[in-house]
């Protein structure tokens, strides 16, 4: 037992040293490692079996590597997916596109009550508390218990309770008339939650073709894999785990090449990239245009914070060009003269102009 | 050597008590802080014998990934051979950009730069620094140089994307992808999602094939710590600012502008015939990040009388951390920068 224990640690000691990716590839390869020294063993029992025999053999070992393998590039398309992404090929004429924009009413519904909820949460902390002040104090009448009354922490719980109770009310009754809400809610609201929702939608038929693409093509590698095994042993013995090995990455190598440079590939690459980005920034739009309606809102929105960023930034421009011209002029003056030798210069012209004049006096003086 | 992993009964408790062994330490040399702005830093590597050479050597690294790749083994390390060859060593940081740098554009990168090596030439009272500039790190170089010709003494490219029209999935892929959608939706450019895009290249070589390696190698601690090194530089990513990406993808992959002399930074059009001083092109001749033709077509663009390539059969990575180019390709390299660099 501690042994095992000892052992758990260490794979948490892994896991912190480790970068998170080469923690779940190192994972997943061990996995991988265990399904292909199995799908080897499977290839040395009985030989005269043909293609179709043995990958029937292989082919439960071949999807799990291909899991393993790929669960890692698609994860961030499956998890846009409605929950439960196997629930969801399972029932695939129940999840139509059309069902997308109920599901997103629904988010959209919850987050406002949890929005609720939490303004709910926050007048139940501050009535609990000034219950506790006063619970307190109640002994202490007088000027104490004035203090207490007109001090910050009642005074909020007050107004809280008043303003929040408002806020809440008013929250519960658009989520509850949300056809109404037309009116409360700014257009940009509307305009991203439909694109938001259509992207969505989109990206579910694309996504559908792009995992199929991965899959067919894995399909085809190990139909060829296993071809060339059969076809090239003379016995079972001769194979080493080695050389089935190179000869899988190999084949899968050269597929796979193949397919990612194919157009068809990329096509359905960028439409799943694009679908998947254009839900994000509706989304994060849509939420926006929700904040934005409030005057007392108390954090800056994402596009605020960009608008002052710009700002910084431009002036950081300028103040770098600034220095540029500066380190330029600085340059200029190194090889410019030093007061000392303007200073000495002025005086040999002073010494120079001062004895032009007594030689032009001379030669009147000598003209006359 | 015999595998032995077969034999494991608990293969995956083993591996990790295996790798919970391993300190996968990176920079190596140790350095001091000269300047910092925003997320870039000048680093300024501390002697390992006394300078031979007046001419500073700095080295601009890309944007994509960290520059301690050049200095992860105390064995097999670039920033080394550098030292112990008498350089004054500078480095340039580009660090972990955030949302608030979403608006840094190339130009930012190209002005740091130009900020660090005013900075290198009047700290060592110098008119010129020698370059060696690593993947974009070197395509940045190349963009100074042809800007400031007059203040770059030796110009050195490792593996660096000069020709972005190739044939390689990545500059396929980059052709074809509509950045303003991916910047205008996350800001930045991921540093996961560009891990993600780099592995999906060639997931079978770059996953089974590596890390099956990995599970063979488990009993040598030397090859395993280097492994670990490797990977953490793989997935240390930082992210790139949003309109850097927009630019890089849409004005160098798509565009292609670097080549054709069209690219403008700091107001003026890149002429790449504007560099003259040596140029020393070093190739990965197995690179499919950047090909070795991408790498090599400033050599027909510059108007150097002193230029040559040296190549080595590597990848993109292995050129920097193998064993093999440490001993036969980079004490070629610092030779070719020593036979140009003036003695004290």
């Amino acid at each position: 037992m501690e042994e095992i224990k000892g052992k758990y640690k260490n794979v948490f000691d892994a896991y912190l040293k480790l970068q998170t990716e080469t923690y779940e590839l190192v994972l997943r390869s061990v996995a991988m490692r265990d399904r292909l020294s199995e799908a080897y063993e499977l290839t040395r029992e009985p030989p005269e079996v043909s293609p179709e025999e043995l990958y029937s053999r292989l082919k439960d070992k071949f999807e799990g590597i291909y899991e393993d393998l790929f669960v890692m590039f698609l994860r961030p398309f499956r998890v846009m997916m409605p929950p439960g992404g196997e629930y969801l090929r399972a029932h695939s004429g129940k999840y139509a596109p059309e069902y997308g924009w109920e599901v997103y009413m629904d988010l959209f519904r919850l987050w406002g009550e949890a929005q609720s909820n939490f303004l709910k949460g926050i007048v139940n902390a501050y009535q609990g508390y000034s219950r506790e002040s006063r619970e307190e104090g109640s002994e202490k009448e007088g000027t104490v218990g004035q203090r207490r009354e007109l001090g910050p922490a009642n005074l909020l719980k007050n107004i809280a309770a008043e303003e929040t109770a408002a806020y809440s009310t008013t929250m519960e009754k658009y989520i509850e008339y949300f056809g109404e809400s037309q009116f409360l809610l700014p257009k940009t609201f509307f305009v991203h939650l439909r694109n938001g929702v259509s992207s969505y939608s989109k990206m579910y038929r694309l996504w559908r073709k792009y995992e199929s693409m991965h899959y067919d093509a894995w399909e085809k590698s190990a139909g060829k894999f296993v071809e060339g095994i059969v076809k090239n042993r003379t016995s079972p013995a001769e194979i080493e785990y080695k050389d089935f090995f190179e000869t899988f990455v190999q084949t899968y190598s050269e597929e796979y090449s193949r397919l990612l440079k194919s157009s068809e590939f990329i096509e359905a690459q960028n439409g799943v990239i694009n679908a998947l980005a254009d839900i994000f920034y509706n989304f994060e739009k849509t939420i926006e245009a929700q904040l934005d309606m409030f005057p007392t809102l108390p954090f800056a929105l994402r596009s605020e914070i960009d608008a002052v960023e710009k700002r910084i930034y431009d002036q950081r421009k300028g103040a770098r060009e600034l220095e540029r011209d500066m380190r330029g002029i600085k340059g200029r003056l190194k090889t410019a003269p030093t007061s000392e030798e303007l200073a000495e210069l002025r005086k040999r012209v002073e010494g120079m102009e001062k004895e032009i004049k007594r030689l032009s006096k001379k030669a009147q003086r000598k003209g006359e | 050597m015999e595998d032995k992993s077969f034999e494991m009964e608990n293969p995956f408790l083993d591996v990790m008590e295996r790798l919970s062994t391993v300190e996968p330490d990176v920079w190596q040399s140790s350095f001091d802080v000269l300047d910092e702005e925003g997320p870039f830093r000048l680093l300024l590597y501390h002697p390992l014998k006394e300078r031979e050479y007046k001419i500073p050597l700095l080295v601009v690294y890309a944007f994509i990934n960290r520059p301690y790749v050049l200095d992860m083994h105390p064995d097999i390390s670039v920033i080394r051979k550098y030292l112990e060859a008498g350089f004054q060593l500078y480095m340039i940081d580009w660090g972990y950009p955030t949302m608030a740098d979403k608006y840094l554009k190339i130009d930012d990168y190209v002005d740091y730069t130009e900020k660090c090596v005013e900075h290198v030439k009047e700290k060592e009272a110098v008119d010129k620094v020698s370059l060696h500039g690593y993947c974009l790190g070197g395509t940045l170089s190349v963009i100074y140089t042809a800007l400031h010709q007059e203040n770059v003494k030796n110009l050195m490219l490792q593996a660096a994307p000069i020709d972005f029209h190739t044939d390689n999935i990545i500059a396929v892929w980059a052709r074809n992808i509509d950045v303003d959608k991916i910047v205008d939706a996350y800001h930045m450019a991921p540093g996961g999602f560009l891990n993600v895009g780099f592995l999906s290249a060639d997931p079978i070589n770059l996953v089974i094939g590596k890390y099956h390696g990995l599970l063979e190698m488990l009993q040598d601690q030397a090859s395993v710590t280097q492994f670990l090194r490797m990977d953490r530089f793989i997935f240390d990513s930082p992210d790139v600012p949003g309109e850097t990406y927009r630019q890089y993808i849409k004005e160098w992959y798509q565009q292609n502008l670097l080549i054709r002399n069209e690219f403008v930074a700091q107001g003026k059009t890149v002429d790449l015939s504007k560099i003259e001083c040596p140029v020393l092109v070093l190739a990965a001749a197995f690179d499919h990040i950047v090909p070795p033709e991408s790498q090599k077509a400033i050599l027909g663009a510059t108007s150097s009388n002193d230029k040559d390539a040296y190549e080595m059969k590597k990848g993109h990575i292995g050129i920097t951390t193998s064993r093999s180019s440490h001993k036969e390709f980079w004490p070629s390299v610092v030779e070719w920068l020593k036979q140009r660099s003036e003695r004290i």
